[in-house]
């Protein structure tokens, strides 16, 4: 166990340095003059100008040198500039990450706790009226598109009925985002729950508590679920990754202040320092969480000892 | 012996869609992108099936042409992740060693990225317009497809027939191309129906926040973008791009469900 943790560690740690590659070099892949694309929105720029942005962005050094000052910035958390407004793109992210987590932990609350409980009743009552009814609920979720998902919520809670805030940072603010994010990933943690319900009510220690006399209640709770627990976490660090895609979508709808939207605004923009920003903190978080899930995951189950 | 009654009415639902939207140029009533072939906003109405637009244009015609955008970018998408993911799957099953480790470290390390991260990416440096939205999307599921092939390649790989085929002396191209191949592809074709549904809600997806395909095209997310301010003076315009694409989602979704269970292949982990 200890040397699948260590070689999933490394594992990790490799991808991350990866990143930082492809980040670094993010810049020359776009076609055409990257300065000159960056700045074509912006008001005059004389060719001298240019010339000192490249040379502030150090793209007139090789590329080898390029990436040892990228890498010794960053080191010291120095992610460079903002093109517009000059911000330091590290406190911009800082700034904005808790957002995005806060609406990706909530979303993932809902979608655990929603699609658990379906997935559940719907092996229970397998082939019952109303596992029919969950199931095909569970395949129009997955069908359904977030981002319009997102618009109907806002339409109808926020427009017409005013019920809740448009956008804004508040709690409030939070539910229409979280329940958007929340359905896709319900519906699908709700399918992945229901077969394997379905596989261990037809355990033999299932039928073993019940055949010693534990009242239905405990068997269900106690017995089932907690090794029905167990996939749902193993593929927890995958969903989370997931919702912090989805995160960005929801967060441009409803101008939620989290790292999508600042994300999105980066492309438009062809912001490339807050793109590189972006991405590279992106996949910290997820790497991040994902080796976190592994580590909860061979703690929760001892049944599984990976070598 | 199976019922294949309901996959059967599926397949037949989107062969009809897909006829109808390719020759849509042929015979919906107005041309998607001219503008004030109508009134502005109006409701559905014998001329006007689903309505007008913001700028008057014939909403019928616009869904029925963007179903036509949105079933290729669908097509192409998965043609880039399958026949590259297919590739990758099927030299790492059958090579083993170092191709394989290399390979498959690789593809959990894009994996790991998440598709989202890597389309946006891809379109952050390409720039935004749908055909470059296609490409990443396409280039985004290698991993998963790469995964999934690969998986199935290793059941396959120990069976007593690929152990014949190698004791007879088949080449290795000939074990891959007439062996494997045949028999991982019931697993490819379900993924790939399913992936049709993913690659279609990513790309309308990208198109809503502008990334993807750009006004005036009758793509359906960039409708529901270009109409988002006008849906209470009619509802219609963000109803009726959203259940398209929600509709055409759901058949393929359908459709991989059935066929699941007619090639009786086993749920791939982490994607419904």
């Amino acid at each position: 166990m200890t040397n699948y943790l260590i070689n999933r560690l490394f594992f990790s740690l490799l991808t991350v340095w990866v990143t930082t590659l492809v980040v670094c070099f993010l810049i020359h892949l776009v076609p055409g003059d990257p300065v000159q694309i960056m700045y074509a929105q912006s008001a005059t720029t004389t060719p001298e100008q240019l010339e000192q942005i490249r040379r502030n962005l150090g793209l007139d050094r090789s590329i080898f040198h390029q990436y040892v000052i990228y890498m010794s910035k960053l080191l010291q958390g120095d992610m460079g500039t903002t093109i517009r407004g000059e911000q330091p793109v590290f406190d911009l992210i800082v700034l904005r990450l808790p957002y995005t987590l806060w609406l990706t932990l909530t979303a993932l609350f809902i979608a655990i706790v929603v699609g658990g409980t379906a997935g559940f009743i719907g092996a229970y009552k397998r082939d019952h009226w109303l596992d029919k009814l969950l199931m095909s609920t569970t395949i129009i979720g997955i069908s359904i598109p977030p981002f319009w998902l997102g618009l109907m919520l806002l339409a109808f809670f926020s427009v017409n009925l005013g019920w809740l805030p448009v956008a804004g940072d508040g709690w409030r603010s939070l539910i229409l985002p979280a329940t958007t994010l929340a359905t896709c990933q319900a519906a699908s943690i709700g399918r992945i729950v229901r077969s394997t319900m379905i596989d261990i009510f037809e355990q033999d220690y299932i039928r073993t508590a019940y055949a010693k006399g534990l009242s239905k209640p405990r068997v269900l709770l106690r017995h089932a679920l907690r090794s029905g627990m167990v996939p749902v976490v193993s593929v927890l660090g995958m969903q989370f990754a997931y919702m912090m895609g989805g995160a960005i979508v929801v967060e441009y709808i409803f101008s939620w202040n989290g790292l999508g939207r600042l994300a999105i605004q980066a492309i438009f923009q062809r912001d490339y320092p807050l793109i590189q920003g972006f991405i590279l903190t992106f996949s910290v978080v997820v790497v991040a969480v994902s080796v976190l899930m592994d580590v909860l995951y061979t703690i929760l189950d001892p049944r599984i000892s990976r070598t | 012996m199976r019922n294949y009654k309901i996959l059967i009415a599926l397949l037949l639902l989107a062969s009809i869609l897909i006829v109808a939207s390719f020759t849509a140029h042929f015979w919906v009533p107005f041309d998607p992108e001219e503008m004030a072939v109508g009134p502005r906003l109006q409701s559905p109405s014998a001329i006007y099936w689903l309505g007008t637009d913001e700028f008057g244009r014939d909403i019928f015609s616009r869904i029925v042409v963007g179903m036509r955008l949105t079933l290729m970018v669908g097509f192409i998408s998965v043609f880039i992740s399958l026949s590259v993911g297919m590739t990758i799957g099927l030299i790492a099953g059958y090579a083993g060693g170092w191709p394989e480790h290399i390979l498959m470290r690789s593809m959990d390390m894009l994996f790991s990225f998440t598709e989202i991260l890597i389309a946006l990416t891809l379109v952050a440096v390409l720039g935004p317009s749908l055909t470059n939205a296609m490409v990443a999307i396409g280039i985004a599921a290698i991993p998963f497809y790469a995964r999934v092939c690969y998986g199935a390649v290793l059941v396959e790989r120990n069976k007593p027939y690929t152990e014949a085929a190698i004791a007879i002396g088949a080449t290795h191209a000939r074990i891959v191309t007439l062996h494997l191949l045949p028999n991982v592809l019931p697993t490819m074709i379900v993924v790939s129906t399913i992936g049709m549904s993913n690659a279609i809600l990513a790309a309308s997806g990208l198109s809503y926040l502008g990334l993807g395909a750009q006004p005036p095209s009758p793509e359906w997310g960039a409708m529901l973008a270009g109409s988002k301010n006008y849906f209470q003076r009619a509802p219609s315009l963000l109803l009726i791009p959203g259940l398209s694409i929600m509709g055409v989602v759901l058949i393929f979704n359908l459709i991989g469900d059935q066929l699941r269970q007619a090639l009786d292949v086993a749920k791939p982990m982490g994607k419904s």
